[in-house]
């Protein structure tokens, strides 16, 4: 017992514990189960962007059932829609709530400018992640993987408004190729990401101040919405996809060239 | 289902919380954070999941979508962002780790860093 | 005005972007955008703040509580003006850009922590305020360690620990409030939160606060503050000391509305406050660094707010907001003074500045004054806040929590007398005063405060405004939500 190491994890328990009984005890209270809310979107802000109706919804301000009429019928073909996204999600993150990905963009950059910051800067050649020279057939063949790591990264920043994927799934994809690239001790340009980076921060911007510009309101969709299910169709969540695509892509990859090439 | 959803997301991030509390070495504190944000992240996906419904893409195999038939796509996309900030956290975490411990050679932060008075 | 309130957040963003392209130029060119950016801020927050009233900003066009909206009332304009003078103060006259290599960058996230400073005031959405938060603090945990000594390191990693603890509790109570309000925007779950019952919204509230208490240094959440403050570079301290918390303060406020619909919780929360209060300003009181003793303090100031907010009431928001105020610009002056003191002894230990008086006699008098009007000496503006928190403290019949303000506002005065007492002994050191550029900005803050302290008047319109847009739920609803209404 009188070891402190003992001692303190008997603290973090009983701590933990106690707020683990608070959490639970009040989760607990609402009707037995630990099912507090109503699962439908109906009753949340959300069930106005499946509907794509934000326009026509009026929230009820205190009562719990809040959305608009829910007569609005839609299906792939359907036309002038005020967002165009098959995929809800990407709407939501590139659209109805395209601020926070812009906070969120910027996150990435603060956080790659700092580790940039932070590491120590020694300058030297990319020698790979381990020690041996990386063998014949990795060398050879990371230049062809990383060009379908690039197709297939650009490929779901595209259609991230049609299925599962966008702009930071299509991101980690390229970054991967880029590591490919690094395990097999191939250089990369690392000033080419950096502007990358930076290019596509301002088009992000750029993308905002047109609407900014145009309509009146930063980030308002300036691109007209299509077809429901088209790939040109969804206004917005395309342009900013392919941009966050192109930023996640250049800064996770600058990530990974420094932590390959500066000495760990 | 959803007590044990519930109950697992909220166990992992608790797990997490006790990690951060208990340990010392640097590295394992992170970790114990990336837990808790894995146990936050699946708790608020909780928050939209439904067993009915369907997932928040819309296709020509359902008939007149509405509301009802959508898990929430809401948290899904909190999610997202929420483990981009996240990846953040943890590039810069790990930058600081390593120039922690090349300025002073342990992975620890000694509890004589606590006191007061120093060393300027 | 609509295009304005926006840029508030966005022109930062395009500067810290910008100054990638001038990694190679001389320094002085990110000074200069810098500078712009946030005289540009304050010039045009200031215009808003005395031209007209208020203004919501739907982001991407879509209507609240659907979007996410910026809202720039009373209360928020005079946050962003006060944080966009404190951010240029800290741009033009030396602090973080000054101090090392690899310039562009630090100068791009100190910018990217300007606009995140506004976007968590201007913000009317929970999360997007958590979102803001992050970058704030991402940005600040590598500034901090910026400051490249052993404590820089170690005040960065205990920031990036509690912090991160402390945002994903913050996330967890997000989650359960908009889970059962089915909403994130701040005025729809002011309206909203009676939805939730008693222990759900005790819990979640509880949560969410976690967040903001990191950011005022608040007890459990403030065992960051010494190391960071101490290791921090000289603009780093400022932007931990008035800019983050004033913030936190700020957030505080506006959650008044929904933290007064829950007795239970604002009983929990007062003793905490009160612990927080002792606990710094003891701690402040045996400390020798002047750094830590500036940290300590803060936090003991941001656990007077935090009091003066759970008193409740007109006065107490009254309270809050004139103590935040006066402390964000009175501890941007000492550690302005401070850090020319550092320069000219090279040394942080106050008892080394003896005599300094002589070779600096305006930083003396500066530090003096600065000191004396965080501690509330009648005059000085941080009297007026007292005052009115004491009133406030009467009217809600909080005796006990009055008496422990007033002894420790004793202690306060007597650590703070005793380091001007030390500045003005006499002493036959020939110290040479170095880097006085540091007192430009120190000047400027300290007439404000004489000004504010002898002419309480000429704010107590405008916060008396804030006062009106705080206090009650239905004003920042009507604002946010006037289609509805």
């Amino acid at each position: 017992m009188n070891n402190p190491r003992t001692s303190r994890y008997i603290f973090s328990l009983i701590l933990t514990v106690l707020l683990g009984y608070a959490v639970f005890a009040a989760l607990g209270t609402q009707g037995g189960t630990l099912r507090f809310g109503p699962h439908s979107p109906t009753s949340r802000v959300s069930g106005a962007m499946i509907e794509k109706n934000i326009e026509g919804a009026r929230p009820n301000l205190t009562a719990k059932n809040h959305t608009g009429p829910s007569n609005v019928s839609f299906a792939p073909g359907s036309k002038g829609l005020e967002n165009g996204a098959a995929n809800i999600v990407s709407s939501i993150v590139a659209d109805y709530r395209s601020f926070d990905t812009f906070g969120e963009v910027l996150i990435l950059f603060a956080a790659v400018t700092g580790f940039m910051l932070l590491l120590p800067d020694k300058k030297g050649k990319n020698k790979g992640v381990t020690s041996e020279a990386p063998n014949f057939v990795l060398v050879k063949a990371a230049p062809i993987v990383f060009a379908f790591a690039m197709i297939t990264g650009i490929y779901i920043s595209f259609n991230g408004h049609l299925t599962p994927g966008g702009g930071f799934a299509g991101g980690a994809v390229i970054a991967t190729g880029i590591l490919i690239l690094v395990l097999s001790g191939n250089e990369f340009n690392s000033q080419l990401l950096s502007l990358t980076e930076t290019i596509a921060g301002m088009l992000f911007l750029a993308v905002g101040a047109a609407g900014l510009v145009l309509k009146g309101n930063f980030l308002q969709n300036v691109i007209p919405t299509g077809v429901l299910g088209y790939i040109f169709s969804s206004g917005i969540v395309l342009a900013l996809n392919l941009i966050i695509g192109l930023k996640v892509g250049a800064e996770l990859g600058s990530l990974i060239l420094a932590g390959g090439k500066k000495e760990i | 289902m959803f007590t044990i959803l519930y109950t697992l997301s909220l166990v992992l991030a608790l797990i997490g919380i006790f990690g951060m509390i208990s340990q010392k070495n640097l590295i394992k504190i992170l970790i114990s954070l990336n837990i808790l944000e894995t146990g936050v992240n699946l708790f608020l996906v909780t928050a939209g999941w439904s067993a009915e419904a369907n997932v928040p893409i819309i296709t020509g195999k359902l008939g007149l979508p509405s509301a009802v038939n959508f898990v929430d796509p809401l948290p899904q996309a909190l999610v997202l962002t929420s483990i981009v900030i996240g990846l953040g956290v943890t590039t810069v975490a790990l930058a600081l780790i390593l120039r922690y411990y090349r300025k002073t050679g342990n992975l620890t932060l000694e509890p004589s860093e606590f006191q007061s008075g120093g060393e300027r | 005005m609509n295009t304005y309130l926006t840029l508030l957040i966005i022109l930062p963003v395009f500067a810290a972007f910008l100054m990638y392209f001038f990694r190679k130029a001389d320094n002085w060119i990110n000074i200069a955008i810098m500078s712009f950016v946030t005289l540009f801020g304050t010039v045009s927050s200031l215009v808003m703040l005395f031209s007209q009233g208020s203004e919501v900003v739907a982001l991407g066009g879509w209507k609240p509580p659907y979007g996410i909206v910026l809202v720039g009332d009373r209360l928020s304009l005079i946050f962003v003006a006060l944080i966009y003078l404190i951010t240029y103060l800290i741009a033009q006259f030396g602090g973080i850009e000054r101090t090392k290599v690899n310039d562009h960058k630090s100068g791009a996230l100190f910018m990217l922590l300007t606009a995140a400073a506004a976007g968590m005031i201007l913000t009317g959405d929970l999360f997007n305020f958590f979102v803001f938060m992050e970058l704030a603090a991402i940005s600040s945990y590598v500034l901090i360690a910026k400051g490249g000594c052993r404590s820089s390191y170690t005040g960065a990693l205990k920031y990036i620990f509690t912090g991160g603890l402390a945002s994903m509790l913050m996330l967890l109570g997000i989650g359960i409030l908009y889970n059962t309000t089915g909403t994130l925007n701040i005025a729809h779950l002011m309206l909203r939160i009676g939805l939730v019952g008693d222990s759900l919204r005790w819990l979640a509230l509880g949560l969410v606060l976690c967040g903001i208490l990191l950011k005022m240094e608040v007890f459990p959440f403030n065992l960051w503050v010494p190391e960071s403050y101490k290791g921090a570079p000289a603009g780093m301290k400022i932007v931990l000391g008035s800019i983050l918390s004033t913030v936190g303060g700020y957030t505080l406020i506006r959650l008044y509305p929904i933290l007064i619909q829950n007795p239970g919780l604002i009983k929990m929360l007062l003793p905490l406050a009160l612990l927080s209060l002792i606990l710094a300003e003891l701690a402040a009181y045996r400390e020798k660094h002047i750094n830590r003793l500036l940290g300590y303090s803060s936090a003991g100031q941001m656990a007077l707010v935090m009091l003066a907010i759970l008193f409740g009431g007109r006065m107490g928001i009254y309270a809050a907001i004139f103590i935040v105020i006066a402390h964000a610009l009175a501890k941007a002056v000492l550690f302005f003074v401070g850090a020319h003191f550092k320069k000219s002894t090279d040394s942080s230990m106050w008892e080394s500045y003896r005599g300094l008086s002589k070779t600096s006699p305006i930083g003396a008098v500066l530090f003096t004054v600065a000191a004396l009007s965080l501690t509330g000496i009648p005059g000085m503006m941080g009297f007026w806040g007292k005052l009115s928190m004491i009133g406030a403290g009467l009217a809600s019949a909080k005796y006990f929590s009055i008496g422990i303000i007033l002894i420790i506002t004793i202690v306060e005065g007597v650590y703070f007398l005793r380091i001007s007492g030390t500045l003005y002994q006499s002493n036959e050191s020939d110290v040479k005063a170095k880097a006085s550029y540091l007192l430009i900005p120190a000047v400027i803050l300290v007439l404000i405060i004489v000004l504010i302290g002898f002419w309480p008047g000429c704010i107590s319109k405008i916060i008396n405004g804030g006062v009106s847009a705080a206090e009650r739920s239905s004003e920042y609803a009507k604002l946010v939500l006037d289609y509805l209404l």
